[in-house]
């Protein structure tokens, strides 16, 4: 695609890449169900020493069933003032396993961009044994990018953070403090769209070509230079569907209907996990990856 | 014509000091060049052969002052120390006499009550000839204010906004103090003191740039405009009656609404930025004009003014004047967050305990701040639903009656004095869990036992009987336990006297706990020496029910029944607000299995881990 404009032409080619991408992922519905179960087991067990650090300070108490039937300030207030490490049990779990899911997600990451690229449906060996082979590339890839995600979100927001106040008073205008802030975000944007589609486009070349991760993640960074103007709208397509994923989630939060709630919120994760491969497969689609991988 | 509503010309309280003003604004050099008559009555049975003036602005001068001392060189996590020279404040008497008299300029001087010698916050003039019991006195003099890059309130901030408070030379209040001595009362300004002042009228005229909004207390019943020097300037003229105090602001930002509550006419002032909330503050200070008149009295002036600064001089907001108020947000405030309200709310509220009745916030802040928080929290909680008239995002929410309770209870009540009733100098520590959250809750409990509607009938003779006077804590407690006596049966009357009393003197607390249940019995307990009655729930295994008074001031309680005991519950309806800790109220057989928070738990960790993940 030529970077300079997006023709009539270069739209329909985006829009038939997303088609074919969206066949792809429909081709291996498994792996969603890999994600999403993996996911789910994690988030489980963290909502379960929740749930029971409640239980062991609230749990024989009638405030317990206040703060149940729902969120009360005073309830909550009372017990971690009480109990000031009430949540102690929780924190660590949370942080555990916030760190296996975070390494199990390259795995299976890995095993996903490469079972996307093939046109025949992969069975659950040849996705572990993908999986395992790319893992430590990937596992290079993911540190690469979050530390670039941390520099360029350090260097954007941080002068912002740390001098707000006399930022404000300089300007004289909390309101032109936000345009700044606006205007950051829009940068943030960009720079963001182009760390993840050069993470997912080095990704891809790393599953495909299987050279070295130098050289993938040098070939992921031209594939996105070259076709930036599409990979930024691809990445607002999608980080806005994820959003809106977002956005519907909270709404759903304040429902009475607990139950009704949690399984539409999980239909919505479920449809974040579909999301984001068909990512995967558009841009493989894009870069066409997909078919070309013995 | 009144540009801004129109003096009642009801003579309402004693005007014992009645000020006329012309002040001329420099901007450029942010100083206010001022001539005043002041024309004071002597309210006494003695003569009065000295007089003293606040001359508060003198406390940002320099780091010597005894305001600023304490502070170390840093006010709100502002470094205020270094800086340049005309970035200070300052106030002088350029000249004083007596009109048609003695000639007072040579014969002030500067006192200090705590050995100070830098601080120039208190001025003494004494007289040749004495004031006679109910004479008059008329002082003619001229001054100088130049106002400080702002550090508290008073001062200058970006983009030629000023805030005139503590701005002029203002009289002491000459009073009987508790032992019965006539005294001026007129302290030095020290940190965590602001206010006191007699009553009288304010007959204000300030000229300054055309392009500059002016606000202040009172009503403005002149505009226009002045020639000098071939120059010309803005002229408004305010007349603010019964008031004790004057304060104002002038900014080339301020955009003005007006609407009116029934005769009370609202002046709002807010910045361009912060135009988004002017349907929000108007709301809350007409809702609050509503409830006060509903639970406290009428507001008894013809105006209100509520400004909020630009947020480049936030520094200048949140405070409080006579029928001017000071609030603060920023840009885009959400919704969800309604801090902006309760703090305009708060303000406002000062108009009843500050404005109208004009305690003495120096010595006794409880008297203000606290009586304003109790009702700051009650107009809040009825403008929005109560458990979260402060906050409501994502499903955690709070109210002010919960947020008050917590700041109360989550001081460290053994280790600080946290006895309400002291002067504000005295205080260490939590100064705002002890002066506003203390009192509020304190409050909130008595509310809670006498029924809201005794509690405003209370409020409501202690509003009249004292309005436009000086009240004193003997003042409000006096009534409170004659009321008490007369509308409370004993033994619950003399409880809450007790209850009163201990809040007001005292660090004692209260938490009621149920420490065993075992069957058909039941051992609870009372930590702290507060005490009030409450009523235990107790639910039998068969469902069925029954109810008991903890009536005597004990410190364990056993209760055993012919029945198994499925829960029990000390205080059902948090009549006791004060209690540090309810979670320990209670006892049910059946745990709570906590679903909630389990699916909670799960989905959201779950779009966590999807959403912190998408780099990789
Ligand atoms: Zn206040």
């Amino acid at each position: 695609m030529d970077p300079a404009f997006i023709s009539i032409n270069n739209i329909l080619d985006m829009m038939s890449a997303l088609v074919k991408g969206f066949k792809q992922v429909l081709i291996h519905k498994n792996i969603i169900v890999y994600l999403f179960l993996i996911q789910l087991i994690f988030a489980g067990i963290v909502g379960s020493v929740i749930q029971k650090d409640l239980q062991m300070h609230l749990g024989q108490t009638i405030a317990g069933q206040v703060f149940e039937s729902d969120f009360n300030y005073s309830v909550f207030m009372d017990m971690m003032r009480s109990i000031p490490d009430a949540f102690a049990i929780s924190g660590k779990v949370f942080v555990i396993v916030f760190v296996i899911n975070f390494i199990l997600a390259i795995f299976l990451h890995a095993g996903c961009i490469q079972t996307l690229l093939h046109k025949q449906k992969q069975s659950m060996a040849s996705f572990m044994s993908s999986a395992a082979k790319l893992f430590f590339p990937f596992l290079f890839f993911a540190l690469f990018f979050l530390i670039l995600f941390l520099i360029i979100t350090g260097i954007l927001f941080g002068p912002l953070a740390a001098n707000s106040l006399p930022f404000v008073e300089w300007l004289e205008s909390d309101r032109l403090f936000f345009y700044v802030l606006y205007v950051c975000l829009f940068i943030y944007f960009l720079l963001l769209s182009f760390i993840t589609n050069w993470s997912i486009n080095s990704r891809i070349h790393c599953a495909r070509s299987q050279v070295s991760w130098w050289q993938s993640l040098k070939a992921g960074g031209l594939q996105t230079k070259k076709n930036y103007r599409a990979l930024t709208a691809y990445f607002l397509l999608f980080s806005s569907l994820a959003f809106l994923g977002i956005w519907v989630n909270i709404k759903l939060d304040n429902l009475d209907t607990l139950v009704l709630t949690f399984i539409l919120s999980l239909l919505i994760l479920l449809g974040k996990i579909i999301i984001r491969l068909w990512n995967y497969s558009t841009l493989a689609v894009c870069s066409n990856a997909i078919n070309k991988t013995v | 014509m009144f540009a801004y509503c129109k003096p009642t010309g009801n003579v309402q309280s004693d005007r014992v000091a009645n000020y006329t003003m012309t002040v001329d604004l420099d901007h450029e050099h942010k100083t206010a060049f001022g001539m005043s008559q002041i024309v004071w009555h002597n309210p006494s049975p003695n003569p009065v052969s000295d007089l003293k003036f606040y001359m508060y602005l003198n406390a940002f001068k320099n780091m010597k002052s005894t305001w600023l001392k304490p502070t170390g060189g840093v006010v709100f996590d502002n470094p205020i120390a270094r800086r340049g020279d005309d970035e200070w404040g300052h106030i002088t008497i350029d000249s004083i006499g007596i009109a048609n008299g003695e000639e007072l300029t040579t014969k002030m001087y500067y006192v200090q009550d705590d050995g100070n010698i830098d601080d120039e916050t208190v001025l003494y003039i004494p007289l040749d000839q004495a004031v006679q019991p109910g004479d008059s006195l008329v002082l003619n003099l001229t001054f100088t204010s130049k106002l400080p890059k702002t550090i508290a309130r008073s001062g200058y901030g970006g983009n030629n906004f000023h805030l005139f408070v503590h701005w002029y030379p203002k009289l002491g209040v000459y009073e009987q103090d508790l032992e019965g001595n006539w005294d001026w009362n007129c302290i030095q300004f020290q940190q965590r003191t602001e206010f006191y002042g007699d009553f009288g009228n304010y007959d204000m005229t300030i000229r300054c740039d055309q392009s500059f909004t002016v606000g202040a207390s009172g009503c403005m019943i002149e505009e226009g405009t002045i020639d000098r020097e071939g120059e010309t300037f803005k002229m408004t003229r305010y007349l603010a009656e019964d008031v004790i105090d004057f304060a104002w602001c002038v900014s080339p930002e301020l955009e003005e609404y007006l609407d009116q509550w029934e005769d009370v006419d609202i002046r709002l002032l807010v910045g361009p930025d912060h135009c988004h909330m002017a349907d929000r503050y108007m709301r809350a200070i007409k809702h609050s004009l509503q409830y006060f008149n509903d639970h406290l009295g009428k507001y008894p002036y013809p105006g209100i003014t509520l400004m909020d600064p630009p947020f480049h001089s936030l520094r200048n907001g949140f405070m409080e004047y006579p029928t001017f108020a000071t609030a603060g947000t920023v840009y885009r405030m959400p919704t969800w967050f309604r801090g902006s309200e309760s703090l305009a709310i708060h303000e406002f509220a000062h108009q009843f305990f500050m404005g109208v009745l004009a305690s003495n916030e120096k010595a006794e802040p409880w008297l203000d701040e606290g009586f304003v928080t109790y009702y700051e929290d009650r107009i809040m909680e009825s403008l929005f639903p109560p458990d979260e008239s402060q906050v409501s995002f994502l499903g955690f929410k709070y109210g002010n009656t919960a947020l008050s309770r917590n700041e109360y209870a989550r001081m460290n009540h053994e280790q600080i004095n946290t006895a309400i009733a002291r002067p504000g100098w005295e205080i260490r520590g939590d100064f705002k869990g002890i002066v506003y959250s203390k009192t509020a809750t304190m409050l909130k409990t008595m509310e809670h036992y006498l029924g809201q509607e005794k509690m405003d009938e209370m409020m409501k003779r202690y509003f009249t009987n004292h309005k436009f006077t000086h009240p004193r804590r003997a003042d409000f407690e006096s009534l409170a336990v004659d009321y008490i006596n007369q509308h409370v049966n004993a033994p619950l009357s003399s409880s809450l006297i007790t209850f009163l009393t201990d809040c007001l003197d005292s660090s004692k607390t209260i938490d009621y706990q149920v420490t065993r249940v075992d069957g058909k019995t039941a051992q609870l307990k009372k930590v702290g020496e507060l005490f009030l009655p409450v009523d235990i729930a107790i639910t039998f295994a068969d469902n069925t029910t029954s109810k008991v008074r903890w009536e005597k001031n004990t410190t364990t309680k056993e209760l055993s029944f012919n029945k198994e005991i499925q829960s029990i519950h000390i205080d059902p309806e948090s009549h006791c607000f004060i209690d540090l800790n309810m979670n320990n109220n209670s006892y049910k057989k059946e745990p709570t299995f906590f679903k909630r928070y389990l699916l909670k738990g799960i989905s959201w960790t779950q779009h966590l881990f999807q959403s912190t993940t998408f780099l990789i």
